[in-house]
């Protein structure tokens, strides 16, 4: 039941989705104002929806692979108990909700208390099995880096409203309001939205709560930290893109970074043996790609890989989670093997997955991954090399994964052996819904050297975002680099599939074990940030707070305590004492009074 | 007028209750419908039905600020007559004669409220003080309330004295009782006018028991019999108060950098001694009051102050005050030790009393969204106002955080503390006028202008 | 110096002397004799100044009156010829100070006070005048204070009703009731 009205209601909001999307599709982008929200001297703040193509088409990824999830987990975690099993479902609904308000909000200000709320419920869930104290402390370390991000965020939202008073959208991307924005605000204003951004989407500097995070259950891993949640650093810079495109500095900040944590993330997926890790540092990189499309100007094709991604990263996730279900709970990827013939349909939509993200054609992946290679070929040629070797490190580990767990021999205990089974319908229907999606997805954005008018999404987000006018590179060209790319993919699939059939383990050691350790990032912050931190929050527990405030405020009551003591002693009860006391008193103050007047 | 007239028509009718009625649910019902109908008659002058017109030859004017305050007294001696009308026939024998004497002090509450000579200002300060040196001494059974009876009489006269002195310097400079011309002053004031005007500050700094004139009222606040310290420390105090503002503002308007130095300094000292003490003491009686001394220190900022907002402050601030000081008395009437030990696992006992009386206590420390606050809130605004002397304001704020020690001492052992208190038989009324008073005093925390708009329309 | 003055400085003499021997005597019941020549001497010096009411009203009123309920009072209360107990030295030092500081100001002021003649000489007071003013509707009466006043006899006759009629015993504390904060530790 609790799973029926979980499902129930995110269904309701996809149907609503679809109405809502038909209505922009004909053109009727609209902001609904409901009421005076803030109101303080000259600012006014309206809780007001903001329905157009951008975020008509996060409203149809949220609540349409929102919905297959809801639908998979009521599978998938039927073994909670039903107190458990409601508290996992309000939580996915708080945070469906949290989301759409995320993108629905016509200002800054309703999207941040959306972003807050989303971050809430990623804490929240990520902390789902709460008895575990390794999961509360990867739930606080989300939440935390989450917060410094939205710090940034924050300040950024005052710092518009300190120099045009208005953070509603349509005012602050209007020609006059811009105008009056110096370039140095600009810079700053985006900067700092990027840092919130990075904070939410994991990019380097923030991003290694991702993996930590992979704590949560699998849905959840997902919905929020796959699909939806942590491409809200994406949305918010594509709806910003009047502001980016008027500040270089910013767009080559964002587009290195992105670039810089697609490569990190992609080295560090490469010796992961965890499958969800290596599905959350793949979802690190994949997103680093989304900021370099971003960086580079391509704004709808940064979107669009939002939307491929959401299929196939989605559909990983759900396939994990499957082959989770039917290893009893197993993770380690060592553990598994050959595990194709037991579970065939959740190989089969792996495999799918894979394909699609590796970029072959023409699964969906391909065309996002495409449109986004082109941009940042026609911006800069360097970044171009790089990018492609991400995407070839991409497609690298995603099926040295696939031949780990699926080819080769079984290498878990014989118990597990005869316990592998495949996943029930409710959990392989979505999986399979998200595979069709996750082939056919692209063909919203066939490139136009193949299909005059296919890229039909540009063409639909062109009222928020509009075309980019750079250098067009000629058909020949494009087709040329499809073709080096597509072959350099499957070239490298046939090389994982040589080196991985029959794997062996081994110790790892230089260069393998330093990826294996993950760059040591998360040795490295805790060396500069947290020992530094709890250090100075230790010496101001011993020395300030003991003898500096305890002894001022003990020393304040004491005080008190004494004066009123003494006090008392002058409340002798006797008339006399009091008529001279007054009468003295009286003298003293005629005496005042004549030497004020002189 | 028509307050004034009736209530002393009441009076006399209650004198004669007493002899005609004999059962004391009668005498009290008459007491009850009779103060309803004086808050009703004084509402009415309010809204323009005046039902006499006696030419006052402008010894008496009752103005917005003067019927208004009139009615916040008269609706607080109401809840007061609810809670504890049952109390005040525990006292003594002569019960309708407490009523009698209560039916005076308001007669002379409309008169130190809307005088314009300073005839009238002595004589309604008189027609208050004679029946409450007879209320704090009407437990004759009980040396402690005689004590306080004779103590608060040869004080009282004392300054009674003063007063009277400092008229007669003024009478004999001006040669007028009338206030406005007292106030028009164009050469530098002679030392009789300044002597006077201190005599006069002296007397009703002694009245609100404001320091270093204050020592009578812990003695006698607590000596008296708990029903009359309620009504004497609520009521009483901030008619006087009101009495006070309207004297300095109409009399003495003119002297302001006369007199307003000393008012930031009997302010500072009302606000450190009162608070200070109160810290010290065992009883919740005698802590109380300690604390009505703490809180007209807060009420001299607006005679300090004397602006707009210290008169709508003033307002405020003895509505607030009244309802919350009253609950609290009424609850530790019932109680059988005033000592806060003898708070210990209230709440457990007597959940509802509990939140009230937390709800006053809050709103006596000044805690938001209860009345208390906004009082203070005005007070401190008003101060600010003047633009001179900060140090005061900032005293007044530390004096207000020190009172939420002793005002939460009583909550934290109702609230987190063992024991069971043995309580008096509570009936529903009284429960129910709680509850009234407790709303009051949050609706009047959250929408002041409930009762400020009165003032102006 | 003229008769008129020699009276004066008598009347003065004999007003502040019995002034300051009514505040040092340690026998209660002189004190109430001392006050009595005091007032007394009051009196004559309103006569001397030719306010026969005034003096009329201050023998009848202080010295028939209230100096008469004084020393009733010290017969019911005190033992009349016992002297009371010495004052501490805190207190007289206090005292002490308090008069000083006052007649020093007093002193000030009378001195800087720029007296002057009035315009024209006051008229005689009489009587009758004075009790036509307190009747009196127009606008220089004050019949309204007068009626004020009696509603104060009113309840202060209620008051002493309430004081003088019998009641059951008297016990030592109410229950409740605490000690006065000078009964604490000391």
């Amino acid at each position: 039941m609790t799973g029926v009205i979980g499902c129930g209601v995110v269904l309701a909001s996809f149907v609503l989705s679809i109405m809502v999307f038909l209505q922009v599709k004909d053109g009727h982008s609209q902001v609904v104002d409901y009421f005076n929200f803030i109101n303080v001297g000259d600012l006014k703040i309206s809780f007001a929806f903001q329905l157009d193509q951008l975020s008509s088409l996060f409203l149809l990824i949220i609540t349409g692979v929102g919905f297959l999830i809801h639908v998979y987990s009521i599978s998938y975690m039927q073994e909670e108990n039903p107190g458990q099993f409601g508290r996992y479902f309000s939580f996915l609904n708080l945070f469906i909700f949290s989301m759409l308000l995320l993108v629905m909000g016509a200002n800054y200000v309703i999207m941040f208390i959306g972003w807050e709320g989303v971050g809430l419920c990623s804490y929240l869930l990520i902390g789902y099995w709460f008895k575990n104290n390794e999961f509360n402390k990867a739930a606080n370390k989300a939440f935390i880096m989450n917060r410094i991000g939205d710090l940034a965020f924050l300040i950024a939202l005052f710092w518009l409203i300190a120099k045009i008073g208005t953070v509603s959208y349509s005012e602050v991307f209007s020609a006059t309001n811009l105008a009056r924005l110096k370039s140095s605000d600009i810079t700053i204003i985006t900067l700092l939205l990027f840092t919130g951004a990075a904070g939410k989407s994991a990019q380097i500097p923030l991003y290694t709560w991702l993996p930590d995070a992979m704590a949560g259950p699998t849905p959840v891993s997902a919905l929020i930290h796959a699909a939806t949640m942590v491409t809200a650093g994406i949305y918010m810079i594509a709806r910003s893109n009047a502001l980016y495109s008027l500040s270089q500095i910013s767009m080559n900040v964002v587009a290195i970074t992105g670039l810089a944590t697609a490569i990190l993330a992609a080295t560090i997926a490469l010796k992961q043996n965890d499958i969800k890790k290596v599905l959350a540092y793949s979802t690190v990189s994949q997103l680093g790609y989304m900021f370099l499309a971003l960086g580079v100007g391509a704004y709808s094709a940064g979107v669009f890989h939002v939307m491929t991604h959401a299929f196939f990263k989605a559909l990983l996730f759900l396939a994990a989670g499957s082959v989770i279900h039917a290893m009893g709970g197993e993770q380690d990827i060592r553990k598994m093997g050959g595990l194709s013939k037991k579970i065939k349909i959740t190989y089969i939509t792996f495999l799918i997955g894979c394909i699609a993200i590796a970029g072959i054609p023409p699964f969906s992946g391909f065309f996002s991954k495409d449109a986004i290679l082109l941009a940042v070929f026609e911006h800069n040629k360097i970044l171009y090399v790089i990018a492609l070797l991400g995407a070839l490190l991409t497609a690298f580990y995603m099926f040295r994964l696939l031949f780990i767990v699926f080819t080769g021999a079984f290498r878990g205990t014989d118990e597990q052996k005869d316990h592998t089974h495949e996943s029930p319908g409710a959990m392989t229907i979505p999986m399979i819904i998200l595979a069709i999606l996750s082939v056919l997805g692209g063909l919203v954005g066939i490139p136009e050297v193949f299909m005059h008018g296919g890229d039909k999404l540009t063409a639909f987000l062109a009222p928020v975002i509009p075309l980019q006018a750079g250098e067009i590179v000629s058909h020949n060209t494009e087709l040329i680099l499809m073709a080096i790319s597509s072959l350099l993919v499957i070239g490298v699939v046939v090389f994982a599939w040589f080196l991985f059939r029959k794997t062996r383990f081994s110790e790892s050691k230089g260069l393998g074990k330093v990826l294996e350790n993950k760059w040591y990032v998360d040795e490295l912050y805790e060396k500069i940030f947290v020992k530094p931190l709890n250090k100075l929050g230790a010496f101001f527990n011993s020395v300030f707070e003991r003898s500096v405030i305890d002894d001022l405020v003990n020393g304040v009551g004491r005080l008190v305590n004494y004066g009123s003591r003494q006090l008392r002693l002058l409340q002798s009860g006797q008339v006399g004492s009091y008529v001279l006391l007054m009468v003295v008193s009286m003298v003293l103050i005629f005496i005042l009074q004549f030497f004020i007047r002189k | 007028m028509n307050a004034l007239l009736l209530s002393a028509v009441l009076g006399v009718v209650m004198m004669f209750s007493g002899i005609w009625l004999k059962s004391k649910s009668a005498i009290r019902n008459v007491a009850i419908v009779g103060m309803a109908l004086l808050l009703v008659v004084n509402i009415l002058e309010m809204s323009g039905m005046i039902f006499f017109r006696i030419d006052t030859k402008g010894m008496i004017v009752f103005d917005r600020f003067a019927l208004l305050f009139d009615s916040i007294a008269f609706l607080s001696t109401l809840l007061y007559l609810f809670l504890s009308a049952q109390d005040i026939e525990k006292v003594g024998i002569n019960y309708a004669d407490y009523f009698a004497l209560i039916f005076f002090i308001l007669c002379g509450i409309t008169l130190t409220s809307s005088f314009k000579s300073l005839l009238i200002l002595f004589l309604g300060v008189e027609i208050i003080s004679i029946p409450l040196y007879i209320l704090t001494g009407s437990d004759k059974r009980n040396l402690k309330s005689n004590e306080a009876s004779l103590k608060y009489f040869l004080l009282g006269s004392f300054s009674t004295g003063l007063m009277l002195m400092g008229i007669a310097l003024i009478y004999g400079d001006k040669g007028s009782f009338d206030t406005n011309s007292i106030n028009l002053i164009t050469e530098t004031p002679s030392a009789l006018i300044v002597a006077g005007m201190l005599l006069l500050l002296f007397s009703m700094a002694f009245k609100v028991s404001a320091a270093p004139f204050h020592f009578w009222a812990p003695d006698v606040y607590d000596g008296a019999p708990t029903v009359f310290t309620s009504f004497m420390a609520t009521i009483v105090k901030a008619a006087v108060f009101i009495a006070f503002i309207r004297l300095f503002e109409e009399a003495f308007g003119n002297l302001q950098n006369k007199w307003q130095l000393l008012m930031a300094i009997i302010t500072v000292a009302t606000l450190f001694i009162g608070n200070i003490t109160a810290v010290f003491q065992q009883s919740v009686k005698r802590m109380l009051a300690y604390s009505s001394i703490a809180q007209a220190g807060f009420m001299m900022l607006s005679v300090y102050a004397m602006n707009a907002e210290a008169k709508e402050g003033l307002l405020l601030y003895s509505a607030a005050y009244s309802f919350a000081t009253i609950g609290i008395f009424a609850v530790l009437i019932k109680m059988k030790d005033y000592t806060f030990d003898g708070f210990n696992g209230f709440a457990k006992h007597q959940p509802l009393l509990a939140a009230t009386t937390t709800i006053f206590l809050l709103s006596l420390a000044g805690i938001p969204l209860t009345a208390g606050f906004l009082a203070k809130f005005y007070m401190l605004k008003a101060a600010l106002g003047t633009g001179k002397y900060l140090w005061l304001v900032i005293f007044a704020v530390i004096m207000a955080a020190v009172s939420v020690y002793y005002y939460f001492r009583v909550i934290q052992a109702m609230y987190f503390k063992e024991g069971d208190p043995p309580v008096l038989q509570i009936t529903p009324v009284f429960k129910w006028t709680l509850v009234i008073l407790a709303a009051l005093v949050i609706l009047l925390g959250i929408f002041p202008n409930l009762l400020l708009t009165w003032y102006y329309f | 110096m003229n008769g008129s003055t020699v009276i004066f400085y008598l009347l003065a003499a004999l007003t502040l002397v019995n002034g300051v021997l009514s505040v040092s005597t340690r026998q209660i019941f002189r004190a109430a004799i001392y006050l009595l020549f005091t007032l007394i001497g009051i009196a004559g010096l309103y006569f001397w100044l030719n306010y026969q009411f005034i003096a009329a009203v201050q023998v009848v009123v202080y010295v028939g009156g209230i100096v008469v309920l004084i020393i009733f009072s010290i017969f019911l209360t005190q033992q009349a010829g016992e002297k009371l107990q010495k004052q501490k030295i805190g207190r007289k030092l206090f005292a002490a100070l308090a008069v000083f500081c006052g007649f020093g100001l007093t002193i000030i002021q009378v001195y800087q006070h720029a007296f002057y003649e009035p315009a024209e000489t006051g008229v005689p007071v009489s009587v009758a005048a004075i009790g036509q003013k307190m009747l009196s509707m127009n606008d220089e009466g004050y019949a309204l204070p007068f009626e004020v006043v009696s509603m104060l006899l009113l309840a202060a006759m209620i008051g002493c009703i309430v004081i003088a009629m019998k009641e059951k015993k008297i016990t030592d504390n109410e229950p409740g009731t605490s000690s006065p904060d000078h009964t604490g530790k000391e």
